[in-house]
């Protein structure tokens, strides 16, 4: 019994959730703001997070040297100023006087290579070590050969130095990336063998108590240097995007994003005190050709299979959650080019490119798709519409971990996917999705192999000048797209019901963007 | 007790049993923990790496041993996902499972033996009629749908009860996903219920019980519930026992932080170690269930008793 005794004085202490203050605001003062999100962080270990919801909490609690405002503008977070030396290779920051972090202790510059050292160290197994190997010394200091990273440099405790190996442009939004997060020396002290259950920063909240698979309740942080409106933010963790959606009208949830099941009932009669407005994705949808398997080793079948797919009457059904897709680039990053026609649905001209690479009769593939997707029903289009040209489509829905081995091993002929943006760059895209390098895990999971491509990712991932890299982001793209390694479909646009009462709230396009220091409740 | 301890040690090689054949469809199934934990982007150095600290690059055969020797000592190991103890992970999350289990059973037992018992009273009359269709509704509705209708119905529509989460031991957010839980062991308890009091109904005792004069109570609760109680038990323990291993439909759709949950993200993540620790500590659950349940029969039945 005493076994069974002590894990009961759990759930009797509610599982931390702040003396129920969560529940409903059982503690004084305002209500907190209250949001939810789909699953329960994995770890809150900034070089752990590899999940949505951890990189969410994270970026609330421990921002790094920068971040994105809602223009996907960079702006200063722990760094006051930054600048970049002739080589494209040197980046010296001055970080921001007087931040501290919420246990009190100053954020220095020593503090902040140790951080992203604690990355690289190979005794906390970090997946996410490859967001700093581009700097000098980052691989000796992983493998074990020195001591420290040479390419990080604190030469006082407001001064920051990095080196990079080579001139590498979109390093500086790597490091708004939750990963790049800059933790006090407590947190520093050892490798990440204990549970990621605590996480101190100096970000605008920090975390008063989480009851796992249930709640965080995060308490604004007075030192901050960017102290939000609100006093407390509770986040729910609700599994099924239809529970958020009744919380939400039971005036449980101030925001909540509307699932797709909901969204026309939404449109016509929104609950009341709330308003729809909607967010663009840095995300693309695709169907992945995957090029080591026969027919799709043609460019012309590849084509073919883009003109026989109507993605815009797909999209259409979507009720304005989705763009059709022009290219990879998503509308709202430099080089997303909105003049590049998509492929047009015109099956005659399909079933004639089929014909001439050899497949007059058609040919039958598989499309793997992951188990209970959001837009798995697209599939069913488009199987209908390619086999109107003799193109004989089978449908198999995998659970997402052997779906991915699966793919990731070049098994797959052909998959459904997307890909969320890590950080606001068009590189972000283009040279994980199809630079030959990255061919199966890296993120090329179509196989794509194009030399010159590859090249032109290279100069453009170099060159510092921002218009000159937009330009060759959008010559890449547009090489990719005529190359057609994908059904193009659709960039998704989220949908937020916010209560009226919420003010300073608007979407921000990245996952971690929205730091909620905005947004408040207004006075009955 | 010599019949509690010979059970119990049967149910060594049992649990081991269950053990080895769980390490081993792990590792047949597909699925990588490795891919999993490295994220959507990741090269092949870091995956070789996280695979070889996770010890998957062993051969299987010792990656066993390494198991059953850390099993022998009672140690569950450390999830591949969290990096916590397995047994710590499971027992923070029981107590949510083992509140949410009693509630539903407790009201599928008070439910079910009484719309059972109201049925069996005049066979084929309304009520006799009203149960079965309740019940056959009960079982056949998918838990998922019940969940989302009562939580709109008693959390939007009337905003009597929260549709969903849990706090602490607040009875208000144990309702609804106790109901839901309830639904098919209440239809299923009312359904035995029903069959089985009329096949005592029928007996001599019964009829002599009757005969003697005693109070229509006093027959329904001594003659005719004792005697029709080993199939409720029987259903009670059965569903009990799976309940108290998680219920991953009802603590999903409630938000219901509790074993169930916890077993959906290690599948997911293909956690072996917590996959492995979770269906060990039902089992074991299910065994100790299944042992009072014969305890109880005993208990009922002297017959039982005396074999």
């Amino acid at each position: 019994m005493l076994v069974l005794a002590l894990p009961l004085a759990a759930v009797g202490g509610c599982g931390g959730c702040g003396g129920c203050g969560g529940c409903g605001g059982g503690r004084g003062g305002p209500a907190p703001i209250r949001i939810a999100i789909e699953a329960d962080p994995t770890s809150l270990d900034p070089a752990l997070s590899v999940d949505v919801g951890s990189g969410r909490i994270i970026a609330l609690v421990a921002p790094g040297l920068v971040r994105f405002d809602r223009d996907l503008r960079l702006s200063p977070a722990l760094a006051a100023s930054w600048t970049i030396d002739e080589d494209g290779r040197t980046h010296r920051f001055t970080l921001r006087s007087g931040a501290h972090f919420s246990d009190g202790s100053p954020v220095t510059a020593s503090l902040v290579k140790k951080s992203f050292e604690r990355v690289l160290d190979p005794r906390t197994r970090s997946p996410r070590d490859w967001l700093f190997l581009r700097i000098e010394g980052a691989r000796a200091f992983r493998d074990g050969t020195a001591p420290d990273v040479a390419g990080i440099e604190a030469p006082d405790d407001e001064h920051l130095v990095i080196r990079l190996e080579a001139p590498f442009a979109p390093f500086l939004s790597m490091l708004a990336m939750p990963q790049a997060a800059v933790l006090p020396a407590s947190h520093l002290a050892g490798p990440a063998d204990a549970p990621g259950e605590r996480l101190e920063g100096a970000g605008p909240w920090r975390v008063a108590s989480w009851s796992r698979d249930n709640r965080l309740l995060l308490e604004a942080n007075g030192a901050a240097w960017r102290p939000p409106h609100a006093d407390r933010l509770e986040v729910r963790i609700l599994p099924q995007p239809g529970m958020q959606m009744t919380d939400f009208e039971a005036g449980r949830l101030d925001i909540v994003q509307v699932p797709q099941a909901d969204l026309a009932r939404v449109r016509a009669a929104p609950p009341a005190a709330s308003r729809l407005v909607s967010s663009p994705d840095l995300a693309v949808y695709y169907v992945g050709l995957s090029n080591l398997h026969a027919p799709f080793r043609d460019a012309r079948v590849r084509r073919a299979m883009n003109l026989a797919v109507n993605v815009e009457a797909l999209v259409t059904a979507f009720e304005g959650a989705g763009v059709r897709a022009r290219g990879a680039i998503p509308p709202g990053l430099g080089g997303h080019d909105p003049a590049r026609a998509p492929y047009p649905f015109r099956p005659d001209s399909a079933r004639a490119l089929l014909a001439e690479a050899g497949f007059p009769s058609g040919f039958a593939f598989t499309i793997l798709e992951r188990e209970g997707s959001r837009f798995g029903r697209a599939l069913l289009a488009i199987q209908s519409d390619l086999a109107a040209v003799g193109v004989r489509v089978a449908i198999e829905p995998r659970e997402w971990s052997a779906l991915k081995e699966t793919i990731d091993n070049g098994r797959a002929e052909a998959f459904l996917a997307d890909w969320y943006a890590d950080y606001p760059d068009a590189e972000n895209f283009l040279y994980p999705l199809f630079h030959s390098r990255n061919i199966g895990g890296g993120g090329n999971r179509a196989a794509y192999s194009n030399a010159a491509v590859d090249s032109l990712i290279e100069a453009a991932q170099r060159d510092p000048d921002v218009a000159r890299r937009e330009a060759l982001y959008r010559e890449i793209d547009a090489r990719v797209h005529a190359d057609a390694p994908w059904i193009y479909l659709w960039h998704p646009v989220n949908f937020l019901l916010v209560r009226d009462d919420l003010e300073g709230f608007e979407p921000h396009p990245l996952f971690y963007g929205e730091d909620y220091t905005g947004v408040s409740r207004r006075a009955p | 007790m010599r019949f509690v301890a010979r059970r119990l040690l049967a149910a060594a090689p049992l649990l081991f049993g269950v053990a080895a054949l769980t390490f081993l469809l792990l590792r047949v199934l597909p699925g990588d923990p490795a891919l999993a934990m490295a994220g959507e982007r990741y090269d092949p150095a870091t995956l070789a790496r996280i695979r070889a600290e996770l010890g998957l690059d062993e051969p299987r055969l010792a990656q066993f041993g390494r198991f059953v020797a850390r099993l022998a000592r009672g140690d569950l190991g450390v999830s591949f996902a969290y990096r916590e103890p397995v047994t710590r992970l499971i027992l923070s999350r029981f107590p949510h499972t083992l509140l949410l289990a009693s509630g539903a059973i407790a009201i599928a037992v008070v439910s079910g033996v009484l719309l059972g018992g109201l049925a069996a009273r005049r066979p084929g009359s309304l009520a006799d009629r009203a149960v079965s269709v309740g019940s056959l509704l009960g079982v056949s509705v998918p838990v998922f749908t019940t969940g989302l209708l009562l939580a709109f119905l008693f959390g939007v529509l009337l905003k009597l009860l929260p549709p969903s989460g849990s706090s602490g031991w607040d009875p208000r957010y144990l309702v609804l996903p106790a109901l839901t839980l309830s639904t098919q062991s209440t239809a299923l308890i009312a359904r035995v219920t029903r069959a089985s009091l009329l096949e005592v109904a029928g007996k001599d005792f019964v009829r002599t019980a009757r005969a003697k004069g005693l109070a229509e109570r006093r027959v329904f609760l001594r003659h005719l519930l004792a005697n029709a109680a080993i199939p409720i038990v029987t259903v009670v323990g059965a569903d009990f026992g799976s309940y108290l291993g998680g219920s991953i439909l009802t603590e999903s759709v409630f938000g219901w932080p509790g074993v169930g949950r916890l077993t959906l993200a290690a599948i997911t993540r293909r956690d072996f170690p917590l996959i492995q620790g979770i269906v060990l500590f039902m089992a074991a659950l299910f065994i100790a269930v299944n042992l009072a349940v014969d305890c109880l029969y005993a208990a009922l039945n002297p017959r039982v008793r005396a074999s």
